[in-house]
């Protein structure tokens, strides 16, 4: 699977992607970087204790990092996931956001994956 | 090579950021705001951009340029603030914080690449002119001071014209001088009502200096009588404060406020709290404090020095002499200050005798 193939793959804006970081050799390196990193575990993790301060922390810098990927379809659950621990308590149900954030991060895992050496 | 401090605790983000500069410049890293804290103190100037992160563990990104602004870091390196949080709460607290720039996430290469280098070279010309400023404002300040010290010197020239007719050795309008601005100092710190200034008290006591130039006018047979003075050789004498004041006038291009001191001080110098004096008459606060100052200093001086028509005395008996009021009446204020000023004065008059200074 190439680049192109993976965001489409995992709902991804590749083109505006390439449009703010035209550098593909290092956007694979960046995905996996991504996939290697813990926080989405420790919002899991955090989100089964109803530690909302860090769900909250979490929550913002994966928002953060979704979308300076363009991972649009990862990046909308979470960014409802963090404005609603904004202010401590959540303000709505987080389980359908966390269940499709997970649902997204898990295709992500996939597909990074089977991305081109 | 120029180094990039990158603060943010997302390992990703710094990884994706130390990409775009890797090529360019030296990448330092911190995952906290302490990490970042504890790297600023020890490179300070070393390092020639910060890229920062708003919300992280520990201290955060505001309290990282709260250091900055308080080392006045921040006027030195340029911080650029990178965040998700783009309400204007946020980006304006920023920019109070200091931040010279704020990108917001999702960044792009190109935005953050051209601001950063522009900011780098804008810090870099701003310290080199304010280098040159510097510079620029140190020759200025050394040329002021050399205009200045020739300006006293021509000053005491013209002062000692004076007395090289009348026979004297020149130093007594140095010595007017030195204890006008003994005396005043003393009432800066004693009568605040004066409100006198560090810079009135050096104009004040540059203006002592021109106190008698009106004796320029008066002719030698009076100026240099060796015995008492006729009621008409008196008066004569007497014109010397308002001939004074008409040398003066000519030298108007004087600062404003120079002009003033030595206007009033060459009119006044003679003038007595109990309106005895002259020319004017002037009675109590009318007589402004320095030319007081200059009147206790010039009776002083010319009780200790040797003239023509008479000898020197001590400054002990000039002093009680002053206070018992044999050189005329002159005010409680100026008496106390001329009470802590004695000893000081008297320092100079030793030193003098002892051709120390002068």
């Amino acid at each position: 699977m190439n680049i192109r193939e993976c965001y489409e793959y995992i709902g991804g804006d590749y083109v505006d992607l390439m449009n703010r970081l035209p550098m593909e050799d290092l956007i694979v390196k960046f995905l996996k970087k991504y996939a290697t990193g813990t926080e989405f575990s420790e919002l899991e993790a955090a989100y089964a204790s109803k530690d909302y301060e860090t769900v909250f922390s979490v929550s913002h810098n994966l928002k953060g990092m979704t979308a300076n990927l363009s991972l649009k379809a990862i990046n909308l659950p979470i960014t409802e996931i963090c404005e609603a621990v904004r202010h401590g308590k959540p303000s709505v149900d987080l389980e359908p956001f966390m269940v499709e954030a997970r649902s997204k991060q898990n295709l992500l895992l996939y597909a990074v994956s089977q991305l081109d050496e | 090579m120029d180094r990039i401090l990158i603060v943010d605790d997302a390992e990703l983000n710094r990884f994706m950021l130390r990409s775009m500069f890797d090529n360019e410049f030296e990448v330092l890293e911190a995952g906290d705001g302490e990490e970042a804290i504890s790297i600023i103190e020890r490179l300070e100037t070393g390092l020639s951009l910060i890229i920062l992160d708003y919300m992280m563990p520990k201290k955060n990104g505001l309290d990282v340029l709260e250091y900055m602004k308080r080392t006045h870091l921040e006027e030195r390196i340029p911080v650029i603030m990178i965040t998700g949080e783009s309400s204007s709460e946020t980006v304006e607290k920023a920019y109070e914080y200091g931040v010279a720039d704020v990108i917001l996430k999702p960044f792009s290469k190109q935005i953050v690449s051209r601001r950063a280098k522009n900011l780098i070279e804008q810090y870099r010309s701003r310290e080199q002119i304010e280098a040159e400023l510097a510079s620029k404002t140190k020759e200025l300040r050394e040329s002021q001071a050399r205009l200045a010290s020739f300006n006293e010197y021509l000053l005491e020239a013209l002062g000692s014209v004076v007395e090289f007719r009348s026979l004297e050795s020149g130093d007594h309008v140095k010595r007017v001088k030195q204890f006008t601005a003994i005396m005043l100092k003393i009432a800066k710190e004693q009568f605040p009502k004066y409100q006198l200034t560090n810079e009135q008290i050096r104009l004040a006591s540059m203006a002592a200096i021109l106190h008698d130039v009106g004796k320029l006018a008066v002719s030698d047979s009076i100026l240099n009588a060796p015995r008492r003075l006729t009621v008409e050789e008196f008066e004569e004498m007497k014109k010397h404060t308002s001939y004074g004041c008409e040398i003066i006038e000519r030298f108007k291009e004087l600062t404003t406020e120079f002009f003033q001191y030595a206007y009033e001080i060459c009119r006044w110098h003679h003038e007595k709290v109990d309106g005895r004096g002259y020319p004017d008459g002037l009675k109590g606060d009318e007589i402004p404090i320095y030319c007081q100052a200059v009147s206790v200093a010039d009776c002083f001086d010319a009780l200790i020095s040797k003239r023509v028509y008479k000898d020197a005395i001590s400054c002990e008996e000039a002093y009680q002499m002053i206070r018992r009021g044999e050189c005329g009446a002159f005010s409680e204020d100026i008496m106390r200050c001329f009470e802590l000023a004695k000893e000081e004065m008297m320092a100079i008059v030793l030193q003098v005798q002892e051709g120390l200074i002068l």
